[in-house]
């Protein structure tokens, strides 16, 4: 009896790694043919049918990449806007959390309440007058519009996850300094912070990633080559006539690397922030 | 411990860099959308309804209603499916258990335009990989195109918009089943209950709230991504693959229609509200 039950699960284990084998060629395929198809040469990428593996590995693509679109700046774009925003948001975001977490006044629940509705509205809704605003200012087709829209998007994700943190760290400690004679400010400083690090820095990279991967903004508030970001550069490479694809994947792969290091250190920080917050897409 | 009044003032101080931006960015926008859709602006008054009247006339509008309609349901139902489905195999007692996670997760990390690129870099009808495999396995006899031909082309990119999006609900329900007491399953098994059954009445209960809450998020975001659309196909060809993202960019920033944009967009937003109200009130409620 014992061993038929033994037996029985055995071969459940088996389907289990089958179907899991079959999920993982799934997931990782279109990954490694991006990662295929920046070693070819752009002849051999356009073979039919397309082989396997690259008969001669080159890293055609990698160089290419550069004179076929002004590529370095376009990836010092995306960095000069991700990073600041990344800071924004977080302080920003940080500053409003603790407000909430550790202050009881009368507009609380609607703040919280507000900033989360406005996660709702699609995107679309906001780039329209924003950039209206912006060419009133003269603001348009700069960083600063970009910086200043992805804080937006971000900031109720920051608020949300960065209260949440505030929350978990119990207020005696901070009445505790303020007993010593130390003012709110110290006590922000010396208690929260610290308490808190990783889960602020878990916030600043979401925001970062947030902007390094959007589309819709750059697309609808940039013009000039000068202005572009990674993004906007390859969703405006794939449509051209020509395609040189080894270039393209080379550069896609490279847009990817912040992304995938990133998330894959913080994706358990990220996950319980981003059911609250509800951002990203 | 009692707050004195300059506290009051302090706390409304830190929150003021927060509202300042929401109010600038999404607050202010917001407001002048929907002015504008019934043709209200600083220096012109006359109210109008015929952006709406418009609208309902339009089958281009329709069009990427219908469009829509397709779209997100199925992106919905097919990242909860397999979300669910990876995330029941992945919480098996198997080796190396958080580097498949991670390897899963790659799809949901990658910027969406590098996805909607390589998607249809293996779509091309004639040097693409998909129809290369297809061809030598026999199950078609001729190259498919895959993002122009009518019946597939929006199927195609919800192809690609699956493996993109079902990465993030197969990590929130995995959450949801770890935190399931291993307990009643063995109470279950003492009952004679075969595994099907327990999963559908014990593991299912169990992960109603993370299902609501999955469900909300992923319609609100696939309601309003434009980049898979906008990098495989812009929507075409002609506007086969227009959803109302792409549409009301289109209206907006190549047509310069803003009122009539600022129209759909409204409707849009009233449509997403609907739809994340029981996310937002259980959020609040916690």
């Amino acid at each position: 009896m014992k061993q038929i039950s033994k037996k029985v699960r055995f071969n459940w284990k088996i389907v289990i790694y089958l179907l899991l084998a079959v999920v993982l060629i799934y997931v990782l395929f279109p990954i490694l043919w991006m990662i295929i198809t920046s070693l070819k040469s752009e002849q051999e990428a356009l073979l039919i049918p397309p082989t396997w593996f690259p008969k001669k590995i080159t890293t055609f693509g990698f160089r290419y990449m550069w004179q076929m679109k002004p590529f370095l700046i376009y990836f010092k774009n995306s960095l000069l806007t991700a990073g600041p925003t990344a800071i924004f948001s977080t302080l920003f975001g940080g500053l409003a959390a603790y407000s909430v977490s550790r202050f009881r006044f009368p507009l609380r629940k609607f703040f919280m309440g507000f900033v989360l509705c406005t996660q709702m509205i699609p995107g679309v809704l906001l780039v329209g007058p924003y950039f209206k605003v912006l060419n009133k200012f003269q603001l348009y087709d700069t960083h600063l519009a970009l910086i200043l829209g992805y804080t937006a998007v971000a900031l109720p994700f920051c608020t949300w996850m960065l209260k949440g943190y505030f929350d978990s760290i119990p207020r005696e400690l901070d009445e505790a300094t303020l007993v010593d004679g130390c003012t709110k400010f110290t006590a922000f400083f010396k208690v929260i912070l610290p308490l808190s690090f990783p889960g602020i820095v878990a916030t600043g990279v979401f925001s970062f990633l947030l902007a390094w991967g959007d589309l819709l903004w750059a697309l609808c508030l940039t013009s000039s080559e000068s202005m572009s970001t990674v993004t906007l550069g390859i969703a405006n490479s794939v449509g051209e006539y020509r395609v040189v694809w080894p270039a393209l994947m080379a550069a896609a792969l490279i847009a990817c690397v912040p992304s995938i290091v990133f998330y894959s250190f913080l994706q358990k920080y990220i996950v319980s922030g981003m059911t609250k917050g509800g951002v990203k897409g | 411990m009692r707050f004195s009044l300059s506290d009051k003032l302090l706390a409304y101080l830190l929150l003021l860099p927060a509202a300042l931006v929401l109010f600038f960015v999404l607050l202010f926008p917001m407001v002048s959308t929907l002015l504008t859709s019934f043709g209200i602006e600083l220096n012109n008054f006359n109210f109008t309804f015929d952006n709406y009247v418009r609208l309902f006339k339009d089958p281009e509008f329709w069009n990427s209603f219908k469009n829509t309609l397709i779209f997100v349901p199925i992106s919905v139902i097919g990242d909860l499916v397999l979300g669910l489905s990876v995330a029941l195999l992945l919480n098996q007692k198997i080796k190396g258990r958080k580097f498949f996670r991670v390897l899963v997760l790659l799809p949901w990390m990658i910027p969406s335009v590098v996805t909607g690129a390589t998607w249809r870099w293996m779509y091309n009808p004639i040097s693409g990989i998909i129809n290369s495999i297809l061809l030598r396995v026999g199950l078609i006899e001729e190259p498919v195109l895959w993002l122009s031909s009518k019946s597939i082309a929006l199927f195609s990119i919800i192809m690609a918009n699956i493996w993109r999006g079902f990465p993030y609900v197969m990590l929130i329900m995995l959450t949801g089943l770890q935190s399931i007491d291993s307990d009643i399953y063995e109470a279950g098994t003492i009952d004679g209950v075969n595994s099907w059954q327990k999963f559908i009445y014990l593991t299912l209960p169990n992960l109603k709230k993370n299902i609501i809450v999955v469900l909300a998020l992923t319609t609100v975001w696939e309601f309003r991504q434009i980049d898979l659309v906008k990098t495989m196909t812009g929507g075409g060809p002609g506007s086969l693959t227009e959803v109302l993202v792409s549409f009301v960019f289109k209206q907006y920033f190549e047509f310069f229609q803003f009122d009539y944009a600022s129209a759909i967009a409204v409707i849009m937003s009233v449509l997403m509200l609907i739809i994340s109200i029981p996310y937002i009130k259980g959020i609040l409620a916690d």
